[in-house]
Protein backbone atom coordinates (compact mmCIF):
# COMPACT_ATOMS: atom_id res chain seq x y z
CA UNK A 1 0.00 0.00 0.00
CA UNK A 2 2.93 2.90 0.56
CA UNK A 3 3.61 2.52 -3.07
CA UNK A 4 0.33 3.86 -3.50
CA UNK A 5 -0.11 6.11 -0.46
CA UNK A 6 3.17 7.63 0.02
CA UNK A 7 4.02 10.32 3.38
CA UNK A 8 4.10 13.00 0.97
CA UNK A 9 0.80 11.74 -0.38
CA UNK A 10 -0.79 11.23 2.71
CA UNK A 11 0.89 15.13 4.26
CA UNK A 12 -0.51 16.82 0.97
CA UNK A 13 -4.45 16.28 2.04
CA UNK A 14 -3.97 16.25 5.76
CA UNK A 15 -1.28 19.46 5.80
CA UNK A 16 -4.31 20.97 7.82
CA UNK A 17 -6.31 18.77 10.09
CA UNK A 18 -7.36 19.21 13.14
CA UNK A 19 -4.27 19.99 16.09
CA UNK A 20 -4.28 18.63 19.93
CA UNK A 21 -5.70 21.24 22.04
CA UNK A 22 -3.33 20.56 24.87
CA UNK A 23 0.35 19.70 22.61
CA UNK A 24 -0.59 21.90 19.34
CA UNK A 25 0.56 19.13 17.28
CA UNK A 26 -1.74 17.33 14.08
CA UNK A 27 -3.83 15.15 15.62
CA UNK A 28 -2.72 12.07 13.66
CA UNK A 29 0.32 10.97 11.76
CA UNK A 30 0.92 8.38 8.40
CA UNK A 31 2.58 6.55 10.83
CA UNK A 32 -1.17 5.83 12.70
CA UNK A 33 -2.58 5.13 9.34
CA UNK A 34 -0.20 2.77 8.47
CA UNK A 35 -0.69 1.63 11.71
CA UNK A 36 -4.10 0.88 11.83
CA UNK A 37 -3.85 -0.77 8.45
CA UNK A 38 -1.20 -3.04 9.30
CA UNK A 39 -4.15 -3.71 11.89
CA UNK A 40 -6.65 -4.93 8.98
CA UNK A 41 -5.21 -7.77 7.10
CA UNK A 42 -7.62 -7.72 4.34
CA UNK A 43 -7.27 -4.08 3.41
CA UNK A 44 -5.34 -3.42 0.34
CA UNK A 45 -5.41 -7.57 0.30
CA UNK A 46 -8.64 -8.65 0.08
CA UNK A 47 -9.81 -11.22 -2.80
CA UNK A 48 -10.77 -10.08 -5.19
CA UNK A 49 -14.43 -10.98 -7.05
CA UNK A 50 -15.15 -12.27 -10.09
CA UNK A 51 -15.83 -8.78 -12.10
CA UNK A 52 -12.30 -7.54 -11.13
CA UNK A 53 -10.55 -10.65 -11.18
CA UNK A 54 -8.28 -9.65 -14.65
CA UNK A 55 -6.55 -6.48 -12.40
CA UNK A 56 -3.58 -6.84 -10.62
CA UNK A 57 -3.13 -6.92 -7.23
CA UNK A 58 -1.76 -3.39 -7.06
CA UNK A 59 -4.34 -2.07 -8.85
CA UNK A 60 -6.77 -2.91 -6.78
CA UNK A 61 -5.42 -1.79 -3.91
CA UNK A 62 -4.91 1.68 -5.31
CA UNK A 63 -8.57 1.44 -5.67
CA UNK A 64 -9.52 0.55 -2.69
CA UNK A 65 -7.62 3.80 -1.60
CA UNK A 66 -8.85 5.73 -3.69
CA UNK A 67 -12.60 4.77 -2.35
CA UNK A 68 -11.35 5.49 1.18
CA UNK A 69 -9.07 8.66 0.76
CA UNK A 70 -12.28 10.26 -0.94
CA UNK A 71 -14.59 9.23 1.99
CA UNK A 72 -12.93 10.92 4.94
CA UNK A 73 -11.18 14.06 2.95
CA UNK A 74 -14.77 15.07 2.18
CA UNK A 75 -16.18 13.66 5.71
CA UNK A 76 -13.74 15.04 7.72
CA UNK A 77 -13.20 18.66 5.57
CA UNK A 78 -12.51 21.84 6.50
CA UNK A 79 -14.90 23.02 3.79
CA UNK A 80 -13.38 26.60 3.79
CA UNK A 81 -13.16 27.93 0.70
CA UNK A 82 -11.10 31.05 2.22
CA UNK A 83 -8.57 29.01 3.49
CA UNK A 84 -5.33 30.30 2.47
CA UNK A 85 -1.66 29.07 3.21
CA UNK A 86 1.73 31.20 4.80
CA UNK A 87 2.15 32.73 1.06
CA UNK A 88 -1.47 33.38 0.59
CA UNK A 89 -2.47 30.97 -1.52
CA UNK A 90 -5.66 29.40 -1.65
CA UNK A 91 -5.40 26.10 0.05
CA UNK A 92 -7.98 23.57 -2.19
CA UNK A 93 -10.74 21.95 -0.30
CA UNK A 94 -9.10 18.15 -1.19
CA UNK A 95 -6.27 19.17 0.75
CA UNK A 96 -8.30 20.15 3.79
CA UNK A 97 -8.77 16.64 5.08
CA UNK A 98 -8.83 15.37 8.45
CA UNK A 99 -10.08 18.55 10.21
CA UNK A 100 -13.18 17.55 11.30
CA UNK A 101 -12.79 14.30 13.60
CA UNK A 102 -16.28 13.37 14.78
CA UNK A 103 -20.05 13.21 13.31
CA UNK A 104 -21.15 16.66 13.91
CA UNK A 105 -25.09 14.92 13.45
CA UNK A 106 -24.55 13.77 16.61
CA UNK A 107 -22.84 16.74 18.40
CA UNK A 108 -24.62 17.44 21.80
CA UNK A 109 -25.40 21.15 20.05
CA UNK A 110 -26.82 19.75 16.90
CA UNK A 111 -30.13 20.18 16.13
CA UNK A 112 -30.14 16.81 14.57
CA UNK A 113 -29.77 15.37 18.07
CA UNK A 114 -33.17 13.87 18.50
CA UNK A 115 -33.42 11.97 15.13
CA UNK A 116 -31.01 9.49 15.64
CA UNK A 117 -28.67 10.11 18.51
CA UNK A 118 -31.06 9.98 21.43
CA UNK A 119 -32.52 6.54 19.83
CA UNK A 120 -30.62 4.94 22.26
CA UNK A 121 -32.23 6.68 25.17
CA UNK A 122 -35.30 5.24 23.37
CA UNK A 123 -36.24 1.63 24.83
CA UNK A 124 -39.29 1.39 22.56
CA UNK A 125 -37.52 2.48 19.46
CA UNK A 126 -33.83 0.91 19.86
CA UNK A 127 -33.44 -3.37 20.17
CA UNK A 128 -33.87 -4.72 22.95
CA UNK A 129 -30.76 -6.50 22.96
CA UNK A 130 -29.02 -2.84 24.43
CA UNK A 131 -31.65 -2.32 26.97
CA UNK A 132 -28.95 -3.57 29.71
CA UNK A 133 -25.84 -1.57 28.32
CA UNK A 134 -25.32 1.59 29.14
CA UNK A 135 -23.59 3.40 26.06
CA UNK A 136 -23.14 7.08 25.02
CA UNK A 137 -24.89 8.19 21.71
CA UNK A 138 -22.29 9.58 19.81
CA UNK A 139 -21.34 9.82 16.14
CA UNK A 140 -18.35 7.45 15.10
CA UNK A 141 -15.04 8.05 13.59
CA UNK A 142 -14.31 9.16 10.09
CA UNK A 143 -16.72 6.91 8.07
CA UNK A 144 -20.40 8.37 7.92
CA UNK A 145 -22.71 5.84 9.67
CA UNK A 146 -24.83 5.80 6.04
CA UNK A 147 -27.56 7.26 4.57
CA UNK A 148 -30.60 7.04 6.66
CA UNK A 149 -29.19 5.19 9.04
CA UNK A 150 -29.94 5.24 12.95
CA UNK A 151 -26.39 4.34 14.74
CA UNK A 152 -24.99 5.66 17.59
CA UNK A 153 -24.33 3.60 21.16
CA UNK A 154 -24.63 0.28 18.68
CA UNK A 155 -21.95 1.60 16.55
CA UNK A 156 -19.27 2.41 19.91
CA UNK A 157 -20.27 -1.74 20.83
CA UNK A 158 -19.50 -3.61 17.79
CA UNK A 159 -16.07 -1.42 17.38
CA UNK A 160 -15.49 -2.25 20.49
CA UNK A 161 -16.18 -5.89 20.58
CA UNK A 162 -15.63 -6.70 16.54
CA UNK A 163 -12.14 -4.85 16.70
CA UNK A 164 -11.18 -4.79 20.79
CA UNK A 165 -12.68 -7.63 22.04
CA UNK A 166 -13.80 -5.93 24.68
CA UNK A 167 -15.82 -3.45 25.83
CA UNK A 168 -12.90 -0.56 26.48
CA UNK A 169 -14.94 1.61 23.97
CA UNK A 170 -18.31 1.58 25.57
CA UNK A 171 -16.72 2.68 28.60
CA UNK A 172 -14.62 5.28 26.87
CA UNK A 173 -16.50 6.16 23.66
CA UNK A 174 -14.28 9.59 23.17
CA UNK A 175 -11.33 7.31 22.34
CA UNK A 176 -12.32 7.76 19.20
CA UNK A 177 -11.76 11.43 18.74
CA UNK A 178 -8.79 11.74 21.09
CA UNK A 179 -6.67 8.35 20.19
CA UNK A 180 -5.40 8.84 16.57
CA UNK A 181 -5.12 4.85 15.98
CA UNK A 182 -8.66 4.17 17.73
CA UNK A 183 -10.13 7.00 15.45
CA UNK A 184 -8.38 5.01 12.01
CA UNK A 185 -9.62 1.77 13.51
CA UNK A 186 -13.30 3.12 13.57
CA UNK A 187 -13.25 4.31 10.57
CA UNK A 188 -11.74 1.11 9.22
CA UNK A 189 -14.43 -1.55 10.72
CA UNK A 190 -16.85 0.76 8.95
CA UNK A 191 -14.90 0.23 5.89
CA UNK A 192 -14.46 -3.37 6.37
CA UNK A 193 -17.09 -4.83 8.38
CA UNK A 194 -20.70 -5.30 6.38
CA UNK A 195 -23.37 -3.65 8.44
CA UNK A 196 -27.27 -2.82 8.88
CA UNK A 197 -28.15 -4.97 5.80
CA UNK A 198 -25.52 -3.86 3.50
CA UNK A 199 -22.37 -4.83 1.94
CA UNK A 200 -19.24 -3.16 3.23
CA UNK A 201 -17.52 -0.38 1.13
CA UNK A 202 -14.69 -2.45 0.92
CA UNK A 203 -17.12 -5.55 -0.15
CA UNK A 204 -18.10 -3.85 -2.76
CA UNK A 205 -14.35 -1.93 -3.77
CA UNK A 206 -13.31 -5.55 -4.32
CA UNK A 207 -16.51 -7.15 -6.47
CA UNK A 208 -17.20 -9.32 -3.49
CA UNK A 209 -21.02 -7.98 -3.77
CA UNK A 210 -23.54 -6.97 -6.85
CA UNK A 211 -26.34 -5.95 -6.28
CA UNK A 212 -29.80 -7.36 -6.22
CA UNK A 213 -32.89 -5.79 -8.64
CA UNK A 214 -34.07 -3.71 -5.66
CA UNK A 215 -30.36 -2.31 -4.83
CA UNK A 216 -30.19 -1.34 -8.43
CA UNK A 217 -32.99 0.58 -8.26
CA UNK A 218 -32.11 2.59 -5.71
CA UNK A 219 -28.94 3.27 -6.99
CA UNK A 220 -26.83 0.56 -5.14
CA UNK A 221 -25.04 -0.78 -8.73
CA UNK A 222 -21.13 -1.42 -8.20
CA UNK A 223 -17.52 0.08 -7.87
CA UNK A 224 -17.27 3.50 -5.92
CA UNK A 225 -20.68 4.81 -7.05
CA UNK A 226 -21.87 2.06 -5.37
CA UNK A 227 -20.50 3.57 -1.63
CA UNK A 228 -21.52 6.36 -2.42
CA UNK A 229 -24.84 5.24 -2.89
CA UNK A 230 -24.73 3.39 0.26
CA UNK A 231 -23.84 6.19 2.73
CA UNK A 232 -25.57 9.49 1.42
CA UNK A 233 -28.43 7.75 -0.79
CA UNK A 234 -30.61 10.55 -2.22
CA UNK A 235 -28.87 13.25 0.06
CA UNK A 236 -26.30 13.93 -2.87
CA UNK A 237 -26.33 10.84 -5.37
CA UNK A 238 -27.90 11.95 -8.76
CA UNK A 239 -27.57 15.95 -7.85
CA UNK A 240 -25.50 17.65 -10.31
CA UNK A 241 -22.87 19.57 -9.29
CA UNK A 242 -23.27 18.84 -5.67
CA UNK A 243 -20.20 20.28 -4.48
CA UNK A 244 -19.36 17.54 -1.79
CA UNK A 245 -20.04 14.77 -4.12
CA UNK A 246 -17.87 16.70 -6.62
CA UNK A 247 -15.25 16.65 -4.16
CA UNK A 248 -14.91 13.19 -3.64
CA UNK A 249 -15.66 11.69 -7.24
CA UNK A 250 -12.47 14.70 -7.62
CA UNK A 251 -10.36 12.95 -5.00
CA UNK A 252 -11.29 9.49 -6.16
CA UNK A 253 -9.96 9.66 -9.77
CA UNK B 1 -18.36 -50.95 15.03
CA UNK B 2 -15.76 -48.62 13.46
CA UNK B 3 -13.86 -50.56 10.74
CA UNK B 4 -10.16 -48.57 10.04
CA UNK B 5 -9.11 -48.76 6.42
CA UNK B 6 -5.15 -51.03 6.00
CA UNK B 7 -4.23 -51.60 2.11
CA UNK B 8 -7.73 -51.52 0.98
CA UNK B 9 -9.32 -53.96 3.85
CA UNK B 10 -11.59 -53.05 6.28
CA UNK B 11 -10.40 -53.90 9.38
CA UNK B 12 -11.89 -54.00 13.03
CA UNK B 13 -9.75 -53.78 16.44
CA UNK B 14 -9.89 -57.15 18.45
CA UNK B 15 -9.51 -56.80 22.25
CA UNK B 16 -6.81 -58.81 24.21
CA UNK B 17 -8.54 -61.98 24.43
CA UNK B 18 -10.06 -61.89 20.86
CA UNK B 19 -13.32 -63.02 21.73
CA UNK B 20 -14.96 -59.14 22.83
CA UNK B 21 -15.01 -60.49 26.32
CA UNK B 22 -11.08 -58.63 27.14
CA UNK B 23 -10.34 -55.26 27.60
CA UNK B 24 -9.67 -52.74 24.46
CA UNK B 25 -7.04 -50.60 26.28
CA UNK B 26 -3.55 -50.25 26.92
CA UNK B 27 -2.18 -51.08 30.59
CA UNK B 28 -2.67 -47.03 31.43
CA UNK B 29 -5.91 -46.76 29.36
CA UNK B 30 -5.31 -44.04 27.47
CA UNK B 31 -4.60 -45.91 24.28
CA UNK B 32 -6.00 -48.58 21.92
CA UNK B 33 -4.19 -52.26 22.33
CA UNK B 34 -4.25 -53.13 18.42
CA UNK B 35 -3.10 -49.68 17.50
CA UNK B 36 0.06 -49.18 19.49
CA UNK B 37 1.19 -53.14 18.48
CA UNK B 38 1.32 -52.30 14.81
CA UNK B 39 -0.86 -53.08 11.82
CA UNK B 40 -2.29 -56.21 11.25
CA UNK B 41 1.33 -57.31 9.23
CA UNK B 42 2.75 -57.23 13.06
CA UNK B 43 0.24 -57.44 14.92
CA UNK B 44 -2.24 -60.24 13.45
CA UNK B 45 -4.17 -61.45 16.39
CA UNK B 46 -4.63 -57.76 17.38
CA UNK B 47 -7.06 -57.25 14.20
CA UNK B 48 -9.82 -58.90 12.27
CA UNK B 49 -10.42 -58.23 8.53
CA UNK B 50 -13.70 -57.78 7.29
CA UNK B 51 -14.64 -60.24 4.74
CA UNK B 52 -15.95 -59.39 1.78
CA UNK B 53 -15.61 -55.60 2.66
CA UNK B 54 -13.19 -53.32 0.39
CA UNK B 55 -12.03 -50.29 2.05
CA UNK B 56 -12.11 -47.06 0.58
CA UNK B 57 -10.08 -43.95 2.12
CA UNK B 58 -12.08 -41.55 3.23
CA UNK B 59 -11.35 -37.75 3.18
CA UNK B 60 -10.68 -36.26 6.36
CA UNK B 61 -12.92 -32.84 7.69
CA UNK B 62 -9.82 -30.67 6.66
CA UNK B 63 -9.57 -32.26 3.16
CA UNK B 64 -13.44 -31.78 2.71
CA UNK B 65 -13.69 -28.51 3.93
CA UNK B 66 -10.63 -26.81 3.61
CA UNK B 67 -11.44 -23.33 4.30
CA UNK B 68 -12.56 -21.98 8.07
CA UNK B 69 -12.90 -18.69 9.58
CA UNK B 70 -11.16 -17.67 11.46
CA UNK B 71 -9.46 -20.45 11.27
CA UNK B 72 -7.81 -21.06 14.74
CA UNK B 73 -6.67 -24.04 16.23
CA UNK B 74 -5.83 -24.97 20.07
CA UNK B 75 -3.43 -27.60 21.40
CA UNK B 76 -5.90 -29.84 23.94
CA UNK B 77 -3.14 -30.28 26.12
CA UNK B 78 -2.44 -26.56 26.71
CA UNK B 79 -6.51 -25.59 26.29
CA UNK B 80 -8.20 -24.63 29.37
CA UNK B 81 -11.10 -27.24 30.97
CA UNK B 82 -13.88 -25.26 29.24
CA UNK B 83 -11.77 -25.27 26.30
CA UNK B 84 -11.14 -29.29 26.43
CA UNK B 85 -14.84 -29.51 27.29
CA UNK B 86 -15.87 -27.65 23.86
CA UNK B 87 -13.40 -29.54 21.69
CA UNK B 88 -14.60 -33.04 22.76
CA UNK B 89 -18.06 -31.83 21.91
CA UNK B 90 -17.47 -30.42 18.67
CA UNK B 91 -15.60 -32.94 17.62
CA UNK B 92 -18.84 -35.71 16.88
CA UNK B 93 -19.94 -32.68 15.10
CA UNK B 94 -16.92 -32.40 13.21
CA UNK B 95 -17.07 -36.40 12.48
CA UNK B 96 -20.91 -36.74 11.63
CA UNK B 97 -20.60 -33.85 9.11
CA UNK B 98 -23.52 -32.19 10.56
CA UNK B 99 -24.57 -29.28 8.74
CA UNK B 100 -25.26 -25.63 10.45
CA UNK B 101 -29.03 -24.68 10.38
CA UNK B 102 -29.93 -21.12 10.00
CA UNK B 103 -32.59 -20.98 12.82
CA UNK B 104 -35.57 -18.50 12.20
CA UNK B 105 -36.17 -16.39 15.02
CA UNK B 106 -38.22 -13.47 16.03
CA UNK B 107 -38.58 -11.05 18.92
CA UNK B 108 -41.54 -12.18 21.59
CA UNK B 109 -42.60 -9.31 23.26
CA UNK B 110 -44.27 -11.34 26.15
CA UNK B 111 -41.27 -13.25 26.55
CA UNK B 112 -39.35 -10.67 26.47
CA UNK B 113 -36.54 -12.46 24.51
CA UNK B 114 -35.53 -14.08 21.12
CA UNK B 115 -37.72 -17.23 20.28
CA UNK B 116 -36.64 -19.47 17.19
CA UNK B 117 -38.66 -22.18 15.22
CA UNK B 118 -37.29 -25.77 15.50
CA UNK B 119 -34.54 -27.00 13.18
CA UNK B 120 -36.74 -28.56 11.28
CA UNK B 121 -38.03 -25.09 9.99
CA UNK B 122 -34.34 -23.69 9.87
CA UNK B 123 -32.17 -23.10 6.38
CA UNK B 124 -29.61 -26.07 6.21
CA UNK B 125 -26.37 -24.10 5.28
CA UNK B 126 -23.58 -25.90 3.50
CA UNK B 127 -20.79 -24.70 6.54
CA UNK B 128 -19.67 -27.08 8.85
CA UNK B 129 -18.23 -26.83 12.29
CA UNK B 130 -14.62 -28.59 13.20
CA UNK B 131 -13.41 -29.21 16.59
CA UNK B 132 -12.24 -25.55 17.61
CA UNK B 133 -15.31 -24.13 16.74
CA UNK B 134 -14.00 -22.95 13.38
CA UNK B 135 -16.90 -22.71 10.53
CA UNK B 136 -15.71 -24.15 7.49
CA UNK B 137 -16.60 -25.32 3.84
CA UNK B 138 -15.30 -25.63 0.25
CA UNK B 139 -15.37 -22.30 -1.38
CA UNK B 140 -14.84 -24.58 -4.62
CA UNK B 141 -17.70 -27.12 -4.28
CA UNK B 142 -19.84 -26.40 -1.62
CA UNK B 143 -21.64 -22.68 -1.67
CA UNK B 144 -23.32 -20.65 -3.94
CA UNK B 145 -21.78 -17.38 -5.71
CA UNK B 146 -24.23 -15.26 -2.72
CA UNK B 147 -23.14 -17.80 0.33
CA UNK B 148 -19.36 -16.90 -1.04
CA UNK B 149 -20.01 -13.53 -0.98
CA UNK B 150 -21.20 -13.98 2.98
CA UNK B 151 -17.80 -16.04 3.12
CA UNK B 152 -15.13 -13.65 1.84
CA UNK B 153 -16.89 -10.83 3.73
CA UNK B 154 -16.15 -12.69 7.22
CA UNK B 155 -13.15 -13.07 5.78
CA UNK B 156 -11.81 -10.07 5.11
CA UNK B 157 -13.69 -8.06 7.98
CA UNK B 158 -10.99 -10.01 10.57
CA UNK B 159 -8.93 -7.60 12.57
CA UNK B 160 -5.48 -8.84 13.67
CA UNK B 161 -5.11 -5.88 17.15
CA UNK B 162 -1.67 -7.62 17.57
CA UNK B 163 0.15 -6.51 14.96
CA UNK B 164 2.65 -4.13 15.51
CA UNK B 165 2.28 -0.45 15.47
CA UNK B 166 4.66 0.99 12.78
CA UNK B 167 6.59 4.11 12.80
CA UNK B 168 9.42 5.97 10.81
CA UNK B 169 11.98 3.40 12.90
CA UNK B 170 10.20 0.45 11.17
CA UNK B 171 12.19 -1.26 8.31
CA UNK B 172 9.73 -1.89 5.28
CA UNK B 173 11.09 -5.28 5.40
CA UNK B 174 8.95 -5.66 8.48
CA UNK B 175 5.63 -4.60 7.36
CA UNK B 176 2.80 -6.43 6.63
CA UNK B 177 1.91 -7.75 3.09
CA UNK B 178 -1.41 -5.29 2.81
CA UNK B 179 0.96 -2.13 3.91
Amino acid sequence: MVTVVSQERFDAVTGYQAVDAVSGEPFTTYWHFLSAVAKVPAFCNGVVGGMYSRFKAEAMCAREVAGLAALIITQTNGWDEELVDEDSNPVELWQQGLKVLEDADCDASDELLGDYCLYFDDPDARDPFFDDKDLDPLGVGLVPRGAGYIYGADMYYWFSQVVYGDDSLTQDPTLVATDPLTWWMSGLMRWMIPMMGKPAPHNIMLGQWAATADESDVGLTDGFGAVAALFYGADQCGMAQHPVANLRSDVYK
Amino acid sequence: MTYLCWEGRALSCLDDVGDGSGTYLNATSDGLLCIEAGDPKKNPDGWALADNVIAEEQESFKQKYPHCLPSTSLNYNDASTEEQAMIDALQFYELSDTPLVWQFGYYDDIADDWLYWGEAYGEELPLFIDRYGNVCTNMDTKVDQSMGRVMLAFNDGLFDMAQLDIDDTTSPDDYPMNV
